[in-house]
């Protein structure tokens, strides 16, 4: 990724199960065309994109920073990654979401 | 003279109106008045099931039960029904070749590539001198996928392109040392067929398809010869504007060509009869109608399309009436242009095409129609005394012209689901009518049709509702290019979609046309079959035949609630200079009731001049 952009998809992971695939997540944004950058602490970013994705534990969470602290918009749990990754993408383009 | 409540019920062919109304003084008193969906076919004894409901919601609002009615008058209603049929008067039929041409949002790379369709693990195994396109099925991961490719192409083997079966075009394309266009999200991918000729071409994000939606193009990819170029042509056309895109030629022996025969519908007229090739389109067809004199009958040719069309027309109507096909005759009809969607044979993607169709709404009368055996039915029912009115028309005509501002003469445009009816009463009283065929029912199909909609209820909902685009979670385009914002977030079934706005809530669509085309359909529906019948009816119940003549237009019925039908009609009708607009019945209810509150009227007019 190019660290002189500020547009990207911030993936925070926390405590992570073994059953939840990172990479299938990436993988769903990147098929979308979406940057991402994976961390472990939310402040070391300041992304221009309003999505944001927590990954704690067997589960995930996809915020908009509009919305209260706290309340996601989608989430999801192991099985679901790559619907995740991309579906956070595409709050990003815009886009309908894929919720089959 | 003692004070009598009176129900006044008319049952349309879509609606059951009611109103109830204290009556004994010069001017009655309304109390309440309710609708329902007619149940049934009207006229036939399932009418009662949904007469009880309505008038059991019109006591409650009134604060009084069935003993206190002293009597119920029901409508004459006019003996006509209608039907709604529809056909592809064209079809494309593609032979000698597969296809599969769609939008996946994210297809891989760019650029036209053809080669022979193999198996991705099979790849190693063919030959280098070969221009080769990889089938790619879900089993396969693409972090594979990519490997393959790459040490293979470093092998010296001729990759050209991909078909994908999952959406990871990107994913593999981005791995990719040398890029290709990659096709995903091919769901039938085993019907894929191997070792054949393929070209794959993807469009760069915002454009579409050149090579493969061009005869030309196909011709120059496969050397086909002009006689070739013929046969392939179909496919090219249903490839106009996807951006990504498969053809894989399978010669077969033998090609199966099945021309659809569309057939002539024959008008008969008091005057004269035409017989007209449905392939001219709506538009000739309602021409040659004009100048027929009065329709006795409308005929298919005998094994075409429009011959099925019409004997299943008749075969529906003979059914709701209870009479022999054979004696059913149509005494109007309306012809509207529709696009069908129809399945492509040879594609893989589940594709559909927009054929060319025809829409055909009929009206035919009706001995059988029996209002009386309804009347006596209800009348044991309730044990109340039951009454069949006067003549709808008249009627409504009475109902109408309880709206402000209007006299006699006067036109009552009366536009339901089934009918569009109209009415003039000259200065006289006297009272001229015409039912013709064609109203929110054929709307609502058409939209159907057009949109390709599987659900009719959802066609419904377009024609009656407002569109929206939920552009963010929180903001909406509207129809008018305005934005709308939210407090609270739209859910994520609505999020990057149109949306219809009900009251109760928005409504997703489940298709990816845009905002505009909805709209676009929506509107030309209505136009098409409401304009168009109001000129018609208005042309018939003029005294003189001329438009000119007459001056005020009062619009009924479910359809002139819509919020578009309307103004449309308004819009046309003052290039006649006839001031045209929806009924304000008793000045409180709007274009409904009409009948129902003429039923009361004529009654009040019975006690005074008695």
């Amino acid at each position: 990724m190019d660290d002189h952009k500020a547009v990207f998809v911030p993936i925070i992971s926390q405590k992570v199960s073994s059953s939840i695939s990172l990479k299938e997540m990436c993988a769903g944004l990147e098929e979308e065309g979406v940057p991402y950058r994976i961390s472990a602490e939310p402040q070391e970013h300041s992304s221009s994109l309003p999505i944001s994705i927590l990954i704690k534990g067997n589960q995930f969470m996809i915020f908009h920073e509009k919305l209260p602290e706290g309340q996601s918009y989608l989430n999801g749990t192991a099985g679901l990654e790559r619907w995740g990754g991309k579906n956070a993408a595409r709050l990003v383009k815009g886009l309908p979401l894929c919720l089959e | 003279m003692e004070k009598e409540i009176i129900a006044g019920i008319d049952i349309g062919n879509s609606t059951t109106e009611i109103a109830i109304a204290k009556v004994g003084d010069r001017n009655p008193l309304f109390l309440s008045q309710h609708l329902v969906s007619t149940t049934g076919v009207k006229g036939t004894a399932e009418n009662i099931k949904g007469i009880v409901a309505c008038l059991d919601k019109v006591l409650e609002k009134a604060g009084i039960t069935v003993a206190d009615l002293s009597r119920i008058r029901l409508n004459d209603a006019v003996p006509v029904i209608g039907d709604l049929a529809m056909d592809l008067i064209s079809e494309t039929i593609i032979t000698e070749s597969s296809m599969i041409g769609h939008n996946p949002d994210t297809p891989g790379g760019g650029g036209l590539g053809v080669g022979e369709t193999v198996m991705i693990d099979e790849l190693p195994k063919q030959r280098r001198d070969k221009d080769l396109i990889v089938v790619v099925p879900e089993s396969f991961d693409y972090e594979w996928v990519a490997y393959m490719i790459n040490r293979c192409v470093k092998d010296g083997f001729s990759v050209k392109g991909a078909i994908i079966q999952k959406d990871d075009g990107v994913l593999v394309h981005n791995r990719l040392q040398e890029k290709i266009p990659i096709v995903d999200e091919v769901s039938f991918i085993e019907k894929v067929p191997l070792h054949k000729l393929a070209a794959v071409e993807v469009a760069l994000s915002g454009h579409v398809v050149r090579m493969l939606s061009n005869p030309y193009g196909l011709a120059t990819v496969f050397s086909l010869s002009p006689e070739e170029t013929r046969q392939i042509a179909p496919v090219a056309k249903s490839l106009v504007g996807v951006r990504s895109a498969v053809v894989i030629r399978t010669p077969q022996g033998e090609i199966v060509e099945r021309k659809i025969e569309a057939g002539n519908i024959t008008l008969v007229g008091d005057k004269d009869s035409v017989s007209i090739p449905i392939n001219d389109g709506a538009e000739r067809i309602m021409q040659a109608y004009e100048n027929i004199g009065d329709l006795i009958d409308v005929q298919g040719e005998m094994g075409t399309n429009v011959g099925g069309m019409l004997n299943g027309l008749r075969q529906d109507l003979a059914n709701m009436t209870g009479q022999y096909a054979s004696d059913i005759h149509i005494s109007d009809m309306l012809a509207v242009d529709a696009g069908i969607p129809t399945s492509i044979s040879g594609a893989m993607a589940g594709e559909i095409a927009m054929e060319q169709g025809v829409a055909l709404a009929s009206m035919v009368k009706t001995e059988k129609l029996s209002v009386h055996k309804v009347a006596d039915l209800l009348q044991q029912r309730l044990d109340v005394e039951v009454e069949v009115g006067g003549i709808e028309a008249e009627m409504a005509m009475r109902g109408a012209l309880t709206t402000p501002g209007t006299e006699q003469p006067l036109v009552i445009l009366d536009m339901g689901g089934g009918s569009t009816d109209a009415a003039v009463i000259n200065h006289k009283g006297q009272i001229t009518t015409t039912h013709l065929a064609g109203a929110g029912d054929m709307v609502t199909l058409i939209i159907k049709s057009e949109l390709a909609l599987e659900d009719i209820d959802l066609a419904e909902k377009i024609k009656k509702y407002p569109l929206g685009k939920v552009i963010s979670l929180f903001h909406m385009q509207l129809e008018d290019g305005t934005i709308s914002f939210t407090e609270t977030p739209y859910a994520p079934e609505t999020f990057g979609k149109v949306v219809i706005r009900e009251e109760s809530g928005l409504t997703p669509l489940p298709i990816r046309d845009s905002l505009e085309k909805i709209r676009h359909v929506r509107r030309e529906a209505k136009r098409k079959v409401f304009v168009t019948n109001a000129l018609r009816a208005l042309e018939k119940v003029s005294p003189t035949q001329n438009l000119r003549h007459l001056s005020f237009v009062v619009m009924l019925g479910g359809s002139a609630l819509d919020f578009e039908i309307p103004q449309m009609i308004t819009e046309e009708l003052s290039r006649f200079s006839i001031v045209a607009g929806f009924a304000n019945t008793r000045g409180t209810e709007g274009p409904r009731n009409a009948v129902a509150t003429g039923l009361i009227l004529s009654v009040t007019e019975e006690v005074t001049n008695g």
